[in-house]
């Protein structure tokens, strides 16, 4: 393209270090707010279209209190006055379980920041020693929940980390999220089943295998990613509790059948 | 000599071509240059994230973390692909020459946009566990074997490694150093590191965010790119490919009004280097199509205040022996012009860089070709 200069008829020639020819002038005026206008439109179509997280809440700020009967089993969880489960978890990405070991079935008093997400709620336990305690009000702790017998299903969806899927990351699921769900279930934070039908999302059950809510191995590196289920889906005091073996936890693929039995 | 003095005196103030090695030659242009980047930038990462909190309010709120990683990815990979549009578009209209001009300032930014994102990736998904926070991101948990599982950060981080080594040797005391060829090689890494981005984030978010948007921007973007390079390619091989044969000791080039006074001309030979062809005066003049900085066409230059000036950083060789004028160092290969009549006739054969070559005097009543 010859831009001709009406001076000496020379096409304009722009060089860096001397003063801009017309030409170029124009077309950087017309081009700068071109751009602008393209990166804004750019930015809003891609922050637009992020998918929404899910409803949380996460408490920071102020540290809150409750108080009821701890148990460490199947994960470390409080059952409070109002016979509400709250899991137990740490700062960071880490579990309590150390720390909550000794108030097993024991009425106590627990400081820490306040997690939730549909009817899961989970606690951030505050760092101070005496963050857990024994209660001294007197009242009698709840006996520990009974182990439903429960139904066997099959269940596809991912296996998340407890505490970012249900506020402290948002969202705290999907591929980008599986090296952070790897390492919180890693250092004990509970392993959820977020199902991928959305009514199935408030169960959120946590994943037993072979009794233990944990992974480990290769089953560990399944987090974050689509997998299929099988199992028993039990209540344990109201905690939905899906109880598993490692042999029955497989990737899942698009030929898989979606439906739940 | 009066230019020279005029260039040198430029150089003193860090206006012209490289001579010394400051950390950068500002001049009014870049700092406009730089000035408009760095609003563009902001201006993006404000929209981003305000759109993010516009989108998902209230208990639906995207964490601030999560966005600033987004908002600095999506910068860098927009960035990115300017970056690579500017390289054929040049080839279609000088019209972009001042993104040209500064687009190694456009390349640090985008590395700094990547690094940043990088920095946030790994400090918030892999910080605070019980493993350190680089190998918490891109350790063996993941599986080869799988799409879902496929480690997508090792995509990053290599690319990432590419764009570090490109914008810590974009100085021209590297491109010195390691000659401008291999400088030139080691820069078009860009499009492995490209191909690296691509499968960055057709592994990594596009199996998360699933809205049809974001794939098919990436496809516009990997389109526009390819395309861009292969018109721009194939144009360059078919004027190439229609080069004159330069099979005896002088080639006719054209005639003498063909040639405008002031501008220069590139002659295309058949499997030779191209030559630059200047007008200045009563003379011609012939030098190597290749300027000795990066490899920017000459012979799509000017000649200013007497010197052939390369079209991409300013460059100047002095027509008549193509050595830039005192106190640089730069040389390209001269060649021998001579005049038969009305025709042009190049020697092919190049001369040493830097060799002395007498222009070809236009004979009286070939003047046409002035302005």
């Amino acid at each position: 393209m010859n831009l001709s200069s009406p001076e000496n008829g020379k096409p304009d020639f722009y060089v860096g270090y001397l003063p801009t020819p017309p030409s170029h002038r124009r077309f950087l005026l017309l081009m700068i707010p071109a751009l602008c206008i393209a990166l804004v439109l750019v930015a809003m179509a891609l922050a637009g279209r992020q998918r929404d997280p899910g409803a949380t809440l996460v408490q920071s700020g102020e540290i809150e209190s409750w108080s009821g009967t701890v148990f460490v089993d199947p994960y470390p969880m409080i059952i409070t006055d109002d016979n509400t489960i709250h899991l137990v978890m740490g700062i960071g990405k880490f579990g309590v379980r150390d720390r909550v070991d000794e108030f097993d079935g024991v009425r106590c008093t627990v400081e820490g920041w306040r997690l939730m997400r549909s009817d899961r709620r989970g606690i951030q336990l505050a760092l101070e020693p005496d963050a857990i305690r024994r209660d001294q009000s007197g009242k009698d702790a709840v006996s520990k929940p009974d182990l439903g017998v429960g139904e066997p299903v099959r269940l596809i969806g991912e296996i998340v980390d407890g505490k970012c899927f249900i506020g402290a990351m948002k969202p705290g699921d999907g591929k980008a999220h599986k090296a952070c769900a790897i390492l919180c279930i890693d250092g004990g934070l509970p392993p959820l089943f977020a199902s991928i039908k959305p009514d199935d999302f408030e169960t959120l059950p946590l994943v037993r295998v072979n009794g233990k809510a944990e992974l480990t191995g290769g089953l560990l590196r399944l987090a974050g990613e689509p997998v299929v289920v099988e199992g028993i889906l039990r209540s344990v005091g109201g905690l939905a509790v899906l109880d598993t073996t490692p042999e029955q936890v497989r990737r899942w693929v698009p030929s898989d059948d979606e439906s739940r039995s | 000599m009066r230019e020279y003095r005029r260039l040198a005196r430029l150089a003193c103030k860090g206006q012209a071509m490289t001579n010394s090695y400051t950390w950068v030659q500002w001049n009014s242009h870049k700092k406009r240059y730089d000035t408009v980047l760095a609003a563009c930038c902001l201006l993006y990462i404000i929209v981003f994230v305000g759109m993010s909190y516009v989108v998902h309010q209230g208990e639906h709120a995207l964490s601030i973390m999560v966005v600033l990683i987004r908002a600095f990815s999506t910068l860098a990979i927009v960035l990115l692909h300017i970056i690579l549009c500017i390289g054929p578009m040049s080839r279609f209209t000088s019209l972009v020459s001042p993104l040209l001009y500064n687009r190694r300032h456009l390349g640090v930014t985008m590395f700094v946009a990547a690094l940043i994102h990088s920095g946030l990736v790994i400090l918030y998904y892999g910080g605070f566990g019980i493993r350190a926070p680089l190998p918490a991101v891109v350790d063996g948990y993941a599986s080869f074997a799988t799409i879902s599982g496929f480690p997508f950060e090792i995509f990053g981080l290599a690319a990432l490694l590419i764009l570090f080594t490109m914008a810590a040797t974009s100085h021209d005391f590297w491109l010195a150093f390691l000659s401008a060829r291999s400088w030139k090689i080691l820069h078009m890494m860009i499009y492995p590191c490209y191909g690296l981005i691509v499968l960055h984030v057709f592994f990594g978010i596009l199996q998360s965010e699933q809205h049809p948007l974001y794939g098919r921007m990436m496809i516009l973007g990997v389109g526009l790119v390819t395309t861009l390079h292969l018109v721009a390619g194939l144009a360059e091989r078919k004027r190439d490919a229609q080069g004159l044969a330069a099979d005896s000791n002088w080639v006719d080039i054209g005639e003498v009004t063909n040639f405008q006074e002031g501008c220069g001309a590139v002659i295309c030979l058949r499997d030779q280097e191209r030559v630059a062809v200047f007008r200045h005066g009563d003379g011609l003049s012939a030098l190597s199509n290749v300027c000795a900085h990066q490899g920017g066409p000459l012979g799509e230059g000017q000649i200013v205040d007497g010197c052939v000036t390369c079209p991409w950083h300013g460059y100047q060789y002095l027509p008549g022996n193509g050595q830039s004028p005192p106190p640089y160092h730069e040389k390209v290969p001269t060649y021998e012009l001579r005049i038969d009549g009305t025709r042009v006739m190049l020697n092919p054969v190049p001369n040493e860089p830097g060799l002395a070559v007498k222009a070809a005097l236009i004979p009286a009543g070939n003047e046409t070709g002035d302005a």
